[in-house]
């Protein structure tokens, strides 16, 4: 993250804000050393913003921190306190896959999981002790009339986090509401702040102190997420992209499949799964879909067989003439890779709207 | 061109899931939870039966395909690990982690160092025939893996499973094998496109099972998805976005208490047909949920195989998967 006082180099042109008392704002190419004062609160005495197409973005800058600030809005959600046993998630829409990244989370740190089910029923072991967040977007149109019943038959406590109005909820069905005039980036935001708020106050794991620090850290980073978005856009634009995280971190592949959906048809998928059937079909020039792109979300934690494994298959992939489009998400845990992934991600969105 | 190995190995799919559905591991297991560890062709079988249990098993089943376990598995878990060669390092990853942290093993392999381990730490170990393609071993896989979830207290599916076997088999032989048969129409309509396969989530692993199979055999990219899930999100793409060298196919079942959504399918069938998008609704026609899944997995394979011989190759080579393993034992000096 830029410090103060500390000299850089530009990798892409950006435009500096400043305040009214000093110079006018300027833009400066690449190449340039400068030195930086970069705050990433609203009140800035001089704002670094990246520049598309030689006008400042600073309204892409000001969603990205809106998108932060609905992950705090979600941790500050009120959701009813409850000492429960077990817990589980379901929902269809988009935005649960905030609720997602705290199933990563819960598996990397948790001794009870976090199970989040994009159905509309609910698994035989849940039961009476089990906390059951039901996830109902905006502009959701799935039934869960019949998930509520059987979960109340049961004996669970049930949570609904749905947008105002949209949903009437059975006596006993405790709300979250979805504060009016999110976008889906902002909603799956406060999902995954309200499952992480939920998650950490039942007692199973501090799924919303590493959330919170998780986007301390992306806010900070706000240019370079913006920075890495728009040198993945051109690779993507005009083609059918294929997403691919590990495991661990499916939450963002799956957020990016939903972004690039607005301009295409998308997919994604898993590794080191992929590596064992999908490898064979992708090493084929697949002459009939030329179009076919695939993005690989990089961020394995720390050396080992996932890092081999990632590496031999790119190679494998480049050298059966099949280019993919690598993001790096960096180290660090589940939460800080997932929310780096999923703010590139909306960034991405944004640029690639902003083209249209 | 498709050997006589892998023909054979298909057909016996039913028999062998016939033999392996009354295995008995001869003692219980108590757990809370249930991990079915596994990737790639051995990892269907756990797919599977996690499908087959869902509505009804009081224990919580969870596919595991990547080699580092989460925190809460241990020794209340009971760990299922499958690799038909028993040499696959992301599932020794996983059998290793598993015994560190207490957890009750199974292993289910026809050899490799998955058996030697096991065998010398004294897990139970379950043995499949060896000689086969290990994705055309599923019929074994899915049989064993069900019956050890009904050791560990899950649901007992064996009688059910066993009413439908001569079903599965007329259903094999007039819709895979016969001259011009549902398989063979399947596959030449699948020609010059990328096929996406959609099935109800109860279904998700033989819509999972279609995507891998035409992968490997076929050697084309193929993907899935799940209703209700993609009529929340995917479906709205299709319609607006949709593409000729790209074909969606409905996998449509039964509506039964292990299926909630098949009208939603049938909606989006519909809607995606009205847009013009190319597309296909197969009615697999069981009498339920679970048969549907079983005559899924049939009707896929056969596709799959018949796609490859359209291209006059070899289904059974899997090139880069081989390359990947030449590499990461290079790198990792296995």
């Amino acid at each position: 993250m830029p410090q103060i006082g500390v000299t850089y180099k530009l990798l892409t042109r950006i435009h500096i804000e400043t305040s009214a008392e000093l110079s006018e704002p300027s833009v400066c190419e690449p190449d340039r050393v400068i030195s930086v004062r970069y705050c990433g609160a609203r009140r800035c005495y001089l704002r670094v913003v990246p520049v598309m197409d030689g006008y400042a973005d600073s309204s892409m800058m000001d969603a990205m921190l809106q998108i932060s600030e609905a992950f705090s809005a979600g941790m500050s959600a009120d959701v009813p306190a409850r000492r429960v046993q077990g817990v589980c998630v379901l929902g269809v829409c988009p935005s649960v896959v905030g609720a997602e990244m705290v199933c990563d989370d819960a598996d990397e740190f948790s001794l009870t999981p976090v199970p989040v089910i994009r159905d509309t029923r609910v698994p035989g072991w849940v039961s009476d002790g089990t906390l059951a967040i039901l996830i109902i977007g905006s502009g959701c149109h799935v039934d869960f009339e019949d998930t509520i019943v059987v979960m109340q038959s049961r004996g669970c406590d049930i949570v609904c986090v749905c947008a105002d109005g949209g949903t009437r909820l059975p006596e006993g069905v405790a709300r979250v509401t979805i504060p009016k005039g999110m976008g889906i980036p902002e909603e799956s935001a406060f999902v995954a702040g309200v499952v992480a708020r939920a998650v950490q106050d039942a007692g199973f794991t501090q799924s919303a102190d590493r959330l919170a620090e998780a986007v301390r850290e992306s806010r900070d980073m706000t240019g370079a997420h913006m920075e890495r978005a728009a040198s993945v856009v051109p690779a993507i634009s005009g083609r059918v992209p294929a997403v691919y995280s590990t495991s661990d971190i499916h939450a963002c592949s799956r957020w990016w499949r939903h972004v690039l959906g607005r301009w295409s048809l998308s997919f994604c998928g898993e590794l080191p799964e992929f590596d064992h059937n999908e490898l064979v079909g992708w090493s084929d020039p697949n002459v009939h879909a030329p179009e076919l792109s695939m993005v690989v979300l990089r961020g394995e934690r720390g050396p080992g067989l996932v890092r081999d494994i990632v590496g031999c298959m790119e190679q494998v992939l480049d050298e059966n003439g099949r280019r993919v489009v690598t993001v790096d998400l960096g180290e660090g845990s589940a939460m800080q890779r997932n929310v780096r992934g999923f703010m590139i991600g909306s960034a991405v969105g944004m640029i690639m709207e902003a083209g249209e | 061109m498709t050997d006589h190995s892998t023909r054979e190995q298909l057909h016996g799919f039913v028999d062998d899931l016939e033999r392996s559905l009354d295995f008995d591991i001869g003692h219980g297991f108590e757990c809370e939870d249930i991990l079915l560890c596994g990737v790639g062709g051995s990892a269907v079988s756990g797919d599977f039966a996690a499908d087959c249990c869902y509505t009804e098993s009081r224990k919580r089943i969870r596919l595991m395909k990547y080699p580092d376990l989460p925190s809460w598995v241990g020794p209340s878990t009971l760990a299922v690990v499958s690799s038909y060669s028993g040499n696959t390092a992301e599932t020794l990853g996983m059998y290793e982690q598993a015994r560190e942290r207490g957890c009750k093993v199974v292993a289910i392999t026809s050899g490799g160092a998955l058996r030697h381990l096991a065998e010398s730490n004294g897990d139970d170990l379950v043995l499949l025939p060896e000689g086969m393609h290990p994705r055309h071993a599923i019929g074994y896989m899915i049989g064993y893996t069900l019956s050890v979830i009904r050791s560990a207290g899950g649901p007992d599916l064996s009688g059910r499973i066993r009413e439908f076997i001569p079903s599965l088999r007329r259903y094999r032989d007039e819709c895979a094998l016969a001259d011009g048969s549902l398989a063979h129409v399947v596959a030449d309509r699948f020609r010059g496109h990328v096929p996406v396969i959609c099935s109800d989530s109860s279904m998700q692993s033989v819509a999972f099972r279609w995507k891998t199979q035409i992968n490997e055999n076929s050697k084309f990219v193929a993907f899935c998805e799940q209703t209700p899930s993609f009529e929340a999100d995917g479906l709205g793409s299709w319609i607006e976005h949709s593409r000729d060298d790209f074909i969606l196919t409905f996998l449509i079942g039964a509506d039964d208490p292990m299926c909630m959504s098949t009208s939603i399918l049938e909606e989006a069938s519909e809607a995606v047909k009205g847009s013009g998008a190319e597309s296909i609704a197969i009615r697999l026609g069981g009498s339920s949920t679970l048969e549907n899944m079983f005559r899924g997995i049939i009707l896929g394979d056969y596709i799959s195989i018949y796609m490859a011989e359209h291209r006059g190759i070899d289904p059974a080579e899997v090139r880069p998967v081989m390359q990947m393993k030449e590499k990461l034992a290079k790198i990792r000096q296995f």
